[in-house]
């Protein structure tokens, strides 16, 4: 109880997803956004992410009320705002729930997000992913069609996975530089080893992990590397959801509405 | 037109006599009371159900489970009018309550020996529940505790004091303090 009440510093509200921790792409961040002011204007709850560094010594359960009582998330008379929090340092993470929506999403739903399905995606560092999990699963909780279409292609995890994907990179990146020599030695081209290379490379990674969009990253970075180009590299993941509807992003301000929390939701580690 | 003005600078003095903040605050001091009560029935109404839940697997913690039911029947027979908030009702309220939190979390530490008491899918629902509802309390006891910090600043500091003692004669209202036992006691992480 001495902690509350101290000097904080809290962030600003101003915008659905507040990545003050820089976990995600800008990309990622659109998309998540794009989502948020999707489910907000067909009458969901009013959704905000915010990732910070460090918790500024709290436990998350007191920081996240605190950004709560000052974003003030949802409408005063549905009290339906939604925050999670994530924090970097303390590998956290909490969905504050608003008092009006504690019927529809109870602490125990709540849990099995923090504790099972967000860490199998934080510790992977697929923010988004699991993230846009979450929002597709509240959206079909409020039956909004266009957001659970845009988060279809996302592929779902639990904390009780059994191949473990990290291994399966480890491979993935062994046979990738052994790809690499053998194009290398055949003397080819350098666009011709770099084709070469990467579609070898996708092919196996699809196969593997069954991602396309891993398998896509991992031909971007095998005709990379097999061109031996030395440029920037900006490929990355590519989650754009391209989803049917045009929520126009950004968009209006995002503020909160005079919704209150009493300290509904739950809070996991990952 | 002059009345008008007297009026203005009249009601504006009024509003920082506090003889309209005075009574507000109180409004919310018993609107928190009732939020506290309120998570901390909530808190009783899980203990039948999670005690059930702990016998079917370690039935022969008799003592621990007794335990939970007689501070659960002591917790849940005080109850407070928040009109009627005394130093001394308080402490009782809070003395059982801390009591019930004891037993709860013997009960806890004692389910961590059974693992299929921690694999059963409604123990770990309670569990969740449990958790979520003593953060609960956490946050109702933080508001009450600004709301009455509001109110006795309101009617012990000048010049708001004043008008509660011409007007409305309130006493200061009792505040949560952290008793000897809670301090002693590591908080329960589930």
């Amino acid at each position: 109880m001495s902690t509350w009440g101290a000097e904080l510093q809290l962030p600003n509200l101003s915008s659905p997803v507040m990545d003050l921790a820089n976990l995600m792409s800008e990309g990622e961040r659109e998309d998540l956004s794009k989502l948020c002011y999707e489910i907000n204007t067909h009458n969901g709850p009013q959704i905000t992410i915010l990732t910070v560094p460090d918790l500024q010594g709290i436990s998350i359960e007191e920081f996240s009320i605190k950004v709560a009582e000052k974003w003030q998330l949802g409408t005063k008379e549905k009290d339906n705002g939604l925050l999670v929090v994530i924090s970097k340092a303390e590998r956290g993470v909490r969905i504050e729930v608003g008092s009006g929506l504690e019927g529809d999403l109870t602490d125990y739903e709540t849990a099995q997000y923090t504790r099972n399905i967000f860490p199998a995606y934080f510790k992977r560092g697929q923010f988004h992913d699991g993230l846009a999990i979450f929002l597709g699963d509240i959206a079909k909780k409020f039956n909004i069609q266009s957001v659970q279409e845009g988060v279809k292609h996302i592929k779902r995890r639990s904390g009780a996975r059994i191949g473990n994907p990290s291994t399966l990179m480890i491979l993935a990146l062994i046979i990738l530089f052994s790809a690499l020599r053998s194009a290398f030695n055949q003397g080819a081209e350098a666009n011709v080893r770099g084709a070469v290379a990467g579609i070898f490379l996708a092919v196996i990674v699809f196969i593997l992990t069954s991602s396309f969009i891993l398998a896509l990253f991992f031909w971007g970075l095998g005709f990379f590397l097999g061109t031996g180009g030395g440029g920037g590299y900006g490929g990355g993941h590519s989650y754009r959801s391209g989803g049917g509807w045009s929520g126009g992003g950004g968009g209006g301000g995002w503020s909160g509405g005079g919704g209150g929390f009493s300290g509904g939701g739950s809070s996991g580690s990952w | 037109m002059k009345s008008l003005i007297t009026l203005i600078i009249g009601s504006f003095f009024l509003v920082s006599c506090g003889i309209q903040s005075i009574p507000q605050a109180n409004n919310s001091v018993d609107a928190a009371w009732a939020e506290v009560e309120n998570q901390y029935k909530r808190r009783s109404d899980l203990i039948p159900n999670l005690v059930n839940t702990v016998k079917g697997y370690a039935a022969h913690e008799k003592d621990t489970l007794e335990g939970v039911v007689n501070a659960r029947a002591k917790a849940t027979a005080i109850t407070i009018d928040p009109t009627k908030l005394t130093p001394e009702k308080m402490k009782q309220f809070q003395e059982a309550q801390t009591g019930l939190s004891q037993a709860l979390g013997k009960l806890l530490v004692v389910s961590e020996r059974y693992p299929d008491l921690k694999a059963n899918q409604n123990f770990q629902g309670l569990q969740v529940q449990l958790e979520g509802t003593e953060n609960r309390i956490t946050v109702a006891r933080a508001r009450y505790i600004s709301a009455v910090q509001e109110f006795n600043n309101l009617v012990t500091v000048f010049p708001t004091s004043i008008t509660n003692s011409v007007m409305f004669h309130f006493n200061p209202k009792p505040q949560f303090t952290a008793t000897e036992e809670e301090r002693k006691t590591p908080e329960v992480k589930f």
